[in-house]
């Protein structure tokens, strides 16, 4: 053992155990700038800003006012179509999410092992280089699939980001914890069945609601709580048309304010809800309620059915005709016919019935089908399964039909989280498309689309609408999707099945992917069964952060960790109706930027190291004017934004961000064009003389989805996809099914089904709050003194059968693992239903164990998404809504979480200034 | 005594859907501290027969009674009634943090501010009033259930939301003698009218059942 | 196994085993890092310093500070804070590879990693094999040429019943990279684990 004679100014130089730069505090003060005094105390001029919301996704109309470069008030804005000058808690509390001291300032790298929580800071030069030297080694390595990227919901996302990079990658994966979790299947599934548009009224396409004068005589929410996920432009226009006369019925498990103010509630057992659609459609069909005009003639329900394959015949098979006819039974002929497009009057189909073709075989309408298959639904057993009363039932069925036409349903998140995601999905189509409420005023449904689906996102992954662009991802890669094969709905939003990224990472088979880029929040708080994510995402080669504060995702897991902007930071574009609304930054910070620079700024690194793909992407005769190239500065991407509203919307191909600029907002049609370009649309003459009709392969919607036999096929709804079929899905037979049908939750609280266990007999749901979006705004002293734990929800019953009383904090426990809450009795919720929502602790996060932050009081970690319980077959949802769990009393709260409003002291804004963000100081 | 105005906030329970946007909103416009609630936003925790059970939201913040306890208890001064508008006020420079008026409050709705060292509350927003706009809260709400202005002007958006509504659908916080302005509107098919102490609990849930069992 | 740091941190395993082989050798703290630092890669990402720490944190190294010979209850940073510790000290800092640590190297021994592959996956012995020839050879082999191994195989055949695609050549270049027989310098190349595997 050597000793040697140090000074000690010797030992200092020495350097051994250099001391990383500071840990990130979750409760100190910024130390990486001079924070300069609020607001100067002479009265200034204060800019008010028009701009748009991001802080959930109604993207309201909001005046920001900002006074000597520092954002100082917000306001909803009161020329607004849809929030009409409202603004809800979140939004309002924009200012503390911008100027959050723990805000990710600086490109920030990490020191010593994951999740020691030693960053030292780095410029965005460095980051980006490091990271595709990274990126690039890997790509020749091993290929594409090396990489996989995700996003969320929260945080002002710019949802295709990861996948349009993944499209120039050329291969790869994408997930999200929403997609098949959210949305996607409505999104997909009900736009695929009625040709038109989901009824989601969260994300954007339901606006018949916002009309003026609307007609809307009956509406029925689905699990969907505009009162609590959208607020100031959902929540407020909701509540206007129930003030002014309009019926609504709720179906929700939860007592939310429109359930509060329902003319009926249907109080239903989580995951039950497709044994209720069943139950209504057999109903409306019983009581011959059904809209005949449209059924019969722009629906597929009389065309006669193979029944081996369960496809609609086509007139070339039996020989009646060409490939482009149905087959119907004629009852003025008494004989099969076939039926040229869009009808023909001298036939008059049977809707119900089985009939023997001329070569022998029998074949029943599509309607009978439907009819035998429902028949088991009678009121009573729904009313048996879903836990109400028969009685209510009926009497909510009815409202809803005395609406009808000008009636609809919406069909909200809560069904897309459970297996029988495509199923409700399928369910609530079916529904209105019986009830004929398609583009008649009123209804839910209606053809007003967002020129680039889904969700009217600007940034576009190359070749989404052009399967000829040259920076499509190839076929192969596209095909070789984690998970795609068996759950061909993923591939409708270029997607991933998260469960089995998980096991690809675990077992390596059938490939590994080994970088993680991940643009979102807080993958720990809101992915299902979170402990087994973060297992797996500890084992990459390198994972990368892009996000505004730090998370569950920076402080666990990441490598690096990106800065990206605020909404009050960012600029972008917004459809408001039939005008076009513009988001203004009003403020850059630190060295911030909009995320969609993170993505240019690797391909172009990607490119100088020799990617051709990525050379490619910044091309304009390659990358081509409708999905740009990819951009070098904030402004080449802000012409584009001002490009692509001007060309979509405004007919002119001259815009660019100073255009779009002077004079946004503004109307791009009329209101009364707008409104009335949906109605009846479907009967609008092509150029061919013809009805331009539904968009579907039919024609006619598609009520009767045997699209769904060859989206599992082949992975396209006409049967022209290339991909290998989707076997081993649940149910056992091999293809998606036309029709809805009921899967009880697999773990179920029914005494007798095979998925009972007395250990968790009682139901888990959960439900948005007004005060957060998803992960988000945990952080900000305003929404988190509100709501600073998550409740657990238990009706009197309950709790005095588990014997707990309100205020107690709990322990919740499921098969994967368990966490806390804290007790509210309310007769909010059913008895054996629980209620709590999604949450985490930011707080926690600078402690010795940061995962606790996760863990302690997170929901998510009960929830499932491994094979023990069978994924949906389309889209591979897991279950976040519907798990069982077991409910005990806990000695006290988890040690270290915040609770009294002081607490959250350290998370006060501290204003700073317009440094230009991340722009200022980089530019590829 | 009359007084040139009687200006105050009418609240439509029918629409109010439990936000707590203008709870946010009252605070960033006025800078309320972290634990003061100005208007505080209470759900009547759902009472009735499961599932058939009634609920509702209930803003509360100064009732701008016309027989303020406050204003009478105050030794300095500082809690006061504007002559021109009617509306009850604290003068900050006066506050001696004594907190009689605090205590003489009925509801609750008056806080402390720490870091002033005085009283403080709603303030109906008479900085924005003043210049024509309408308080925070009312700008901002959700469901377009809160209405400001002059009881005793027809014409003002508070005047005419009591108008249009049923009498049996309009209540006051109790009253003590000391009259509130502030009217809630709550029509009986949503849910009785339970208050009793309400406005004095600190979470965001009041259960009732035992009240009125 | 007593610590998941390599399983957690697979970008610190090459520097990690590095520091843990010397450090069985090398007891002088400040010996190791500059052996190390002679072998140091950029892409090892972080210092041996560093790299030290991560390995004291997961009990695969024990530090031990000596002030004139004596065990001092500190860090080298707090020796410096420390006014009782006299400027001219005999300051020496001892290293010493632990059980856990030991644990680590016999892991993640590439022989014994190999060895395990072989054995985990029998089914695809003939690809990891044809795989290493390719790479043993004196200029390597490209990507392209080894994915050509996997298509040639059976094993990359669709399923017989479902026709879906069971395993992708990404699959076996990876697990044989991380199993430590082969490495990428610009060309696939078979590791001295690797070709001793081949020899045998």
């Amino acid at each position: 053992m050597a000793q040697t004679k140090i000074s000690r100014r010797g030992f200092v130089k020495l350097g051994m155990f250099a001391s990383a730069a500071a840990a990130m505090a979750g409760a100190a003060t910024s130390n990486l700038i001079e924070v300069q005094p609020a607001l100067a105390d002479e009265s200034s001029e204060t800019q008010k800003i028009r701009t748009i919301c991001r802080a959930c996704l109604n993207n309201c109309g909001i005046v920001a006012h900002v006074r000597d470069g520092r954002v100082v008030k917000l306001e909803g804005d009161p020329d607004d179509p849809m929030n009409k000058g409202a603004a809800c808690a979140k939004g309002l509390a924009g200012i503390q999410a911008l100027y959050n001291p723990n805000r990710i300032k600086y490109p920030m790298k990490r020191v010593g092992e994951r999740g020691s929580n030693q960053w030292e800071r780095i410029s965005w030069e460095q980051a980006i280089n490091e990271i595709a030297d990274v990126l690039w080694e890997w790509y020749q390595k091993e290929g594409p699939k090396s990489l996989v990227t995700s996003t969320g919901g929260g945080g002002n996302p710019q949802f295709f980001s990861p996948a349009r990079f993944l499209s120039v990658w050329g291969g790869g994966n994408f997930f999200e914890p929403g997609c098949a979790q959210c949305y996607l299947p409505r999104n997909h599934m009900e736009a695929a069945i009625n040709g038109t548009a989901d009824t989601s009224l969260a994300d954007g396409p339901v606006t018949e609601v916002y009309l003026p004068d609307c007609q809307t005589k009956t509406y029925v929410m689905w699990g969907v709580g505009p009162s609590t996920h959208g607020i100031g432009s959902t929540g407020r226009v909701v509540t206007e048309l129930r003030n002014n006369g309009m019926k609504t019925v709720v179906i929700d498990p939860r007592l939310t304010p429109d359930a509060a103010r329902a003319d009926v509630w249907l109080a239903i057992r989580p995951g039950t809800d497709v044994a209720l659609m069943l139950a209504w459609m057999r109903y409306i069909i019983e009581n011959d309620l059904w809209n005949k005009e449209f059924v019969t003639k722009w629906s597929n329900l009389p065309f006669l059915v193979n029944e081996e394959t369960r496809i609609t015949y086509r007139a070339d098979e039996l020989g009646l005709g060409s490939h482009d006819e149905y087959v119907v039974w004629d009852e003025n002929t008494n004989s099969a016919k076939a039926m040229p497009y869009p009808f023909d009057e001298t036939i008059s189909p049977a809707m119900f019935g089985s009939y023997t073709l001329p070569n022998g075989a029998t074949a029943r309408t599509a309607f009978q089908i439907m009819k035998e298959h429902v028949d088991e639904w009678t009121l009573e057993k729904a009313a048996e399964v879903c836990w109400l009363d028969a009685g209510e039932i009926e009497e909510a069925i009815k409202i809803y039909v005395e609406g009808c036409p000008n009636a609809g349903i919406s069909l909200g998140v809560a069904t897309d989280q459970a297996r029988n995601s495509a199923q409700a999905a399928q369910g609530d189509a079916v529904l209105d498309i019986l009830m004929g409420c398609v583009r008649t005023p009123g209804a839910i449904v209606q053809n007003r689309p967002c020129y680039v689906e889904p969700c009217n996102y600007v940034v576009q992954p190359f070749g989404l609408h052009h399967p000829d662009h040259p920076l499509k991802m190839p076929e192969a890669e596209a095909n070789a999707r984690l998970g795609y094969t068996e759950h061909k709905g993923l591939g409708h939003w270029l997607a991933s099945h998260i469960p089995t990224v998980l096991k690809a990472i675990e077992t390596g088979e059938p490939y590994r992917p080994r970088i993680w880029i991940e643009r979102s929040g807080n993958k720990l708080a809101m992915i299902g069964n979170a402990s087994r994510f973060y297992e797996a995402m500890m084992t990459t080669e390198l994972n990368v952060h892009m996000y505004m504060h730090w998370t569950t995702t920076s402080v666990c897991l990441a490598d690096y960790v990106l800065p990206t902007a605020e909404w009050l930071e960012t600029n972008y574009a917004q459809d408001r109706l039939n005008t076009y609304a513009i988001r203004r930054a009003c403020t850059q910070l630190y060295e911030a930027v909009d995320e969609c620079m993170h993505w240019s700024w690797l391909a172009a690194a990607l490119a100088e190291r020799g990617h051709q793909r990525a050379i490619d992407s910044f091309n304009p005769d390659i990358a081509g004017k409708f999905y740009g190239t990819y951009w070098r500065t904030y402004e080449e991407y802000m012409d584009y934004v001002g490009y692509f509203v001007g060309s979509f919307y405004y007919g002119t191909e001259d815009w660019d961000w100073a255009t779009f600029d002077a004079q946004a907002p503004s109307e791009y049609e009329t209101i009364e064009q707008y409104a009335q370009k949906s109605y009846d649309s479907h009967l609008e003459l092509g150029e061919d003389g013809k009805p331009v009709g539904f968009n579907t392969t039919s024609k006619r919607t598609e009520p009767y989805f045997d699209g769904n036999i060859l989206l599992g096929l082949t992975g396209a709804v006409d049967g022209s996809g290339s991909m290998e079929p989707a076997t081993a899905v649940f149910p056992a037979s091999d293809n998606y099914n036309p029709l809805p049908y009921y899967l009880e939750p697999f773990e179920s609280p029914v005494e007798g089904d095979p998925g009972y266990d007395a250990n968790y007999p009682y139901a888990l749901t959960q439900g948005r709050l007004p005060m957060f979006h998803h992960g988000t705004l945990r952080n900000t002293p305003w929404t988190r003194e509100l709501f600073p734990y998550p409740e657990t929800w238990i009706n009197p019953v309950t709790a005095a059968e588990i014997g707990v009383e309100d205020g107690d904090w709990l322990w919740l426990e499921s098969k994967r693992g368990k966490t806390q809450g804290r007790c509210r009795i309310t007769k909010s919720v059913a008895p054996k239903v629980i209620y709590q929502e999604r949450f985490w602790n930011p707080e926690l996060l600078d402690s010795d164990d940061p995962n606790r932050a996760w863990q302690v009081m997170n929901i998510n970690v009960l929830t499932q998404n491994n094979d023990e319980c069978p994924f949906n077959d389309v889209y591979g949802t897991y279950t976040l809504r519907g798990i069982q769990i077991n409910v005990t009393k806990a000695d006290s709260a988890p040690e270290g979480i915040w609770m009294d409003p002081k607490d959250f002291t350290p998370w006060l804004p501290e204003p700073s200034e317009n440094t230009g963000g991340g722009n200022a100081v980089y530019g590829a | 005594m009359p007084f040139m105005a009687r200006n105050c906030i009418v609240v439509n329970l029918d629409r109010c859907i439990g936000c707590w946007s203008c709870e946010v909103a009252c605070k960033l416009e006025n800078n309320v501290a972290l634990g003061e609630r100005w208007n505080k936003v209470v759900q009547v925790e759902p009472f009735g027969e499961f599932p058939h059970v009634s609920t509702y939201w209930l803003p509360t913040m100064c009732q701008q009674c016309e027989e303020s306890p406050c204003t009478h208890v105050c030794p300095t001064g500082a809690s006061y009634r504007d002559e021109q508008t009617g509306m009850v006020l604290v003068d900050k420079e006066k506050c001696i943090g004594c907190k009689y008026c605090m205590m003489a409050c009925p509801y609750g709705v008056r806080s402390w501010n720490e870091e002033q060292q005085v009283v403080e509350k709603c303030t109906l927003c008479n900085h924005l009033t003043a210049a024509g706009e309408l308080p925070a809260c009312v700008k901002n709400c959700c469901g377009t259930a809160r209405y400001y202005g002059d009881l005793d002007d027809p014409e003002s958006d508070a005047s005419k939301a009591l108008a249009e509504a049923a009498p049996e659908a309009v209540h006051h916080l109790p009253d003590v003698g000391n009259h509130p302005l502030t009217a809630y509107i709550l029509s009986p098919r949503f849910g009785e009218w339970r208050v009793d102490d309400l406005t004095q609990t600190t979470s965001k849930y009041v259960t009732t059942e035992g009240s009125v069992e | 196994m007593g610590s998941n740091v390599i399983k957690h941190n697979p970008m610190l395993k090459q520097p990690i085993m590095l520091l843990l082989q010397l450090a069985s050798k090398i007891g002088d703290a400040r010996e190791l890092e500059a052996m190390a630092l002679q072998q140091w890669e950029p892409s090892f990402s972080q210092s041996p310093a560093t790299v030290m720490d991560v390995l004291k944190r997961a009990g695969a190294l024990e530090i031990s500070t000596f002030m004139n010979g004596e065990p001092y209850a500190g860090t080298l940073d707090d020796m410096q804070l420390d006014e009782s510790v006299p400027d001219d000290a005999e300051v020496s800092v001892q290293v010493q590879v632990t059980e856990t640590g030991a644990e680590l190297l016999a892991a993640y021994a590439p022989e014994h990693t190999l060895a395990q592959l072989f054995e985990e996956k029998p089914h695809y012995a003939e690809v990891f094999t044809g795989i290493l020839r390719q790479t043993a050879a004196p200029d390597g082999a490209t990507r392209e040429a080894l994915e050509a191994v996997v298509d040639a195989s059976p094993v990359s055949k669709p399923d017989a019943v479902t026709g879906q695609t069971k395993v992708y050549p990404q699959y076996f270049i990876d697990a044989l990279e991380t199993a430590g027989g082969i490495r990428w310098d610009g060309a696939w190349r078979a590791t001295e684990a690797g070709t001793a595997l081949l020899a045998s």
